[in-house]
């Protein structure tokens, strides 16, 4: 990739966030509900406490000026006060990054080795009985929601057999302090492997509901590349040349079938940040998507549109790297 | 007489579809010998690639074989298990598809692509680490053996960053790196420009020549495997219509298929003369009757063609499956009268084909007789 097409991609980015800024800003502007309301609800407070808050907050503003000041405040970074937690936003939000990243890194990491594993034996063994129970199940883990089966593997591994936890990253005894807030790195800087094993059983289900979803759908890509690469003629050829099976299978055929799936890994890591929030609410993780939740039912305006500024800007990264990838696997691209 | 290097006996390799069975192959018998360049020739879906693709135990599903032998050096490649044969193949016998575009891996740089298979069968290489080493050396020197300009620097690029003669070139280098008996050519030149076809042709009978191997050329073009090959096959709906040395075959096709595609090309020596396509199109390959499959076409068919027509011995080291009834050349009908008579059983057979043969040519060979004999007697053994 040349610095040019490097700098054009960025610009690029420009004209996405402004309209995914200006849609998240008016759509919470619409959205009934008054932050003031909801924080000094309870009838104690006079009307006259009320607009001094509405005031401090600059909610006596009309919208649009509201929204220059934004788009002004955010062009420097700048992205004000979280009304619920009176700290800036850029920290509060900080603070929670880890801990999605975390259970995203986790769930990738299921799914790839899922979906790719599964999709490879699905294609090399076509027909069987492998390929038809792995074809089925990946249906059922498209099409099932993940909120609905978190709660059930809760029940199951949490509430009936009792061997994992209910919710949340880390029990009270195994706490340790937060170094980069990856609690499995922060576990292991502190020496504490109970910690950390702790952690990891924290991380399994809620990773494993988000992972299972995804590895189902990279099953069903990895199968239909893989099926594709094997009835090229460079795989005819490279049985020809009588060189092992795992060779032709995973240097030949697989080079070429990771191309796509990869691709669409990349990609799809932007869903799995959407479907953070479902799963954190579930599962009790203090993550980013669980932040956003309590932010739009709070009504905090600028938490809000940081948090989806954020999505926005890792999703189209998340993009960048696909067009990367892809690159970097097909030799017959050049950006 | 030598021994085939290669000897395929009644191969049937058959493609279980939803529609039927389609005989891709069914009942195909071709010899390949030492050193000999054989052109297999046939129409698109006559069966040419499928069969050598059974040899190499390369076809794939729906595709099975479903009986035949492939004798290759005195083993039954047929009944072979997958490992010896996946050692044979690309050491003993090496192919090189149509188009190189879509052989070689687009994914994989070429020197990968050639270095994998001499790891991967040549026992001469030294051990550890000077191993890949050797291995890059020797692939440099088949890459400037069939003369890839710049080879060292080449080797480090794709296959897409090559031109098609280029691209075929490479491919060839692939298939001989490991400098096998056997070279099966499936149709070498279908998917190059006409100026390159003939430098890949040549360039293949410069390397038959340079590592003393067999090659079977696969190819639609007559006009190609009559300028290369020493004999000639020619296959129709699945099967072996006709054999033979190439001049010989050209100059006096025995079976009707052979002599039609004969008429329908055109002849430098007489532009004037015109050209007859044959008329009708090939059988589709489910629910065959047991019968000649060239029949619906067949400008001299006849009732005894309802059965099932053999490869008959046609004298001069030639075979050809036509009804001897319905052919008007003499020399055919004394050697197919005499299929159905055991030779062995009649001593005095050979000279009397001699006689015969003298009475419908003068200049005949008085020894032809007893080599048809001999011939015959093969035969009548391969039918039992």
């Amino acid at each position: 990739m040349t610095p040019v097409a490097l700098v054009e991609r960025l610009l690029q980015l420009v004209p996405v966030l402004l309209g995914i800024a200006a849609v998240v800003f008016f759509m919470m502007a619409l959205t009934p509900g008054d932050p003031v309301e909801l924080m000094l609800g309870d009838a104690l407070a006079t009307p006259e406490q009320k607009e001094s808050l509405r005031r401090d907050m600059g909610l006596d503003r009309p919208a649009p000026e509201r929204f220059a000041l934004f788009l002004k405040n955010a062009a420097t970074g700048e992205f004000g006060m979280s009304f619920h937690h009176r700290r800036p936003v850029g920290q509060v939000i900080l603070e929670r990054v880890p801990a999605t990243v975390e259970l995203t890194l986790a769930s990738m990491l299921i799914a790839l080795v899922l979906g790719i594993g599964l999709g490879v034996l699905a294609a090399v063994k076509r027909d069987s009985w492998i390929d038809r129970v792995a074809t089925v199940t990946s249906l059922v883990g498209v099409s099932m929601p993940g909120f609905w089966f978190g709660i059930l593997l809760i029940l199951l591994f949490a509430v009936a057999l009792g061997v994992l936890p209910v919710s949340g990253r880390i029990g009270y005894a195994g706490e340790v302090p937060f170094v980069t807030r990856f609690l499995l790195v922060d576990t292991l800087i502190a020496g504490r492997v109970d910690s950390f094993l702790d952690a990891l059983r924290h991380l399994l289900l809620p990773a494993v509901t988000l992972g299972l979803a995804m590895a189902a759908f990279l099953m069903r890509v990895t199968r239909a590349s893989m099926l594709e690469a094997l009835a090229q003629d460079y795989v005819t050829f490279a049985e020809a040349k009588g060189i092992s099976r795992a060779r032709v299978l995973f240097r030949h055929a697989l080079k070429n079938a990771l191309i796509p799936t990869v691709t669409v890994a990349a990609i799809e890591t932007g869903t799995l940040l959407g479907g953070n929030m479902i799963v954190e609410t579930v599962f009790g993780w203090p993550g980013l998507g669980r932040l956003v939740v309590e932010g739009i039912f709070t009504r905090n305006y600028p938490l809000v549109q940081a948090c989806v500024l954020l999505y926005a800007v890792t999703y189209v990264l998340l993009n960048f790297c696909a067009d990367l990838l892809y690159a970097a696997l097909n030799p017959r691209v050049r950006l | 007489m030598t021994a085939p290097l290669l000897a395929i006996r009644d191969l049937r390799t058959w493609f279980h579809t939803r529609q039927g069975v389609v005989k891709a192959v069914d009942g195909v018998d071709l010899d390949v010998m030492p050193g000999e360049c054989l052109g297999v020739v046939g129409e698109s879906g006559s069966g040419k690639s499928v069969t050598f693709l059974s040899v190499l135990g390369l076809v794939k599903p729906p595709g099975r074989v479903e009986a035949g032998r492939v004798i290759f050096g005195g083993r039954d490649l047929a009944k072979l298990p997958p490992d010896e044969l996946r050692a044979l193949r690309g050491r003993d016998i090496a192919i090189t598809l149509q188009d190189a575009l879509t052989a070689l891996n687009p994914a994989l740089r070429v020197e990968e692509q050639i270095v994998e298979t001499i790891l991967a069968h040549d026992r001469d290489l030294p051990p550890g680490r000077g191993r890949s080493a050797a291995a890059r050396a020797k692939a440099l020197e088949m890459l400037r053996l069939v003369g890839i300009p710049d080879a060292e620097r080449r080797m480090h690029d794709y296959p897409h960053q090559f031109s098609g003669g280029m691209r075929q070139r490479v491919m060839i280098t692939i298939a001989l790196a490991c400098r096998p008996k056997l070279l099966i050519a499936d149709e070498p030149t279908t998917a190059l420009d006409v100026t390159v076809q003939a430098q890949v042709l040549a360039l293949i009978a410069r390397m038959r020549r340079a590592l003393g191997m067999s090659v079977v050329l696969i190819s639609h073009n007559l006009g190609v495997v009559a300028r290369y090959c020493d004999r000639i096959a020619l296959m129709y709906a699945g099967q072996v219509v006709e054999t033979g040395p190439t001049r010989a075959v050209i100059a006096a096709p025995y079976h009707p298929y052979t002599q039609g595609l004969l008429r329908s090309m055109p002849l430098l020596s007489d532009p004037d003369r015109p050209i007859q396509p044959i008329d009708g199109q090939v059988p589709d390959l489910i629910d065959l009757e047991p019968e000649c499959r060239f029949l619906p076409r067949c400008p001299r068919a006849a009732e005894i063609c309802r059965q099932p027509v053999p490869l008959l011995p046609m004298g001069d080291a030639r075979l050809a499956a036509v009804d001897p009834a319905a052919d008007s050349n003499e020399g055919a009908r004394i050697s197919a009268r005499l299929a159905a008579v055991d030779p062995a059983a009649d001593p005095n057979e050979g000279a009397r084909i001699s006689a015969r043969l003298a009475a419908v040519d003068p200049a005949a060979d008085p020894n032809e007789g007893a080599r048809i004999s001999a011939r015959l007697a093969r035969c009548v053994r391969a039918a039992a």
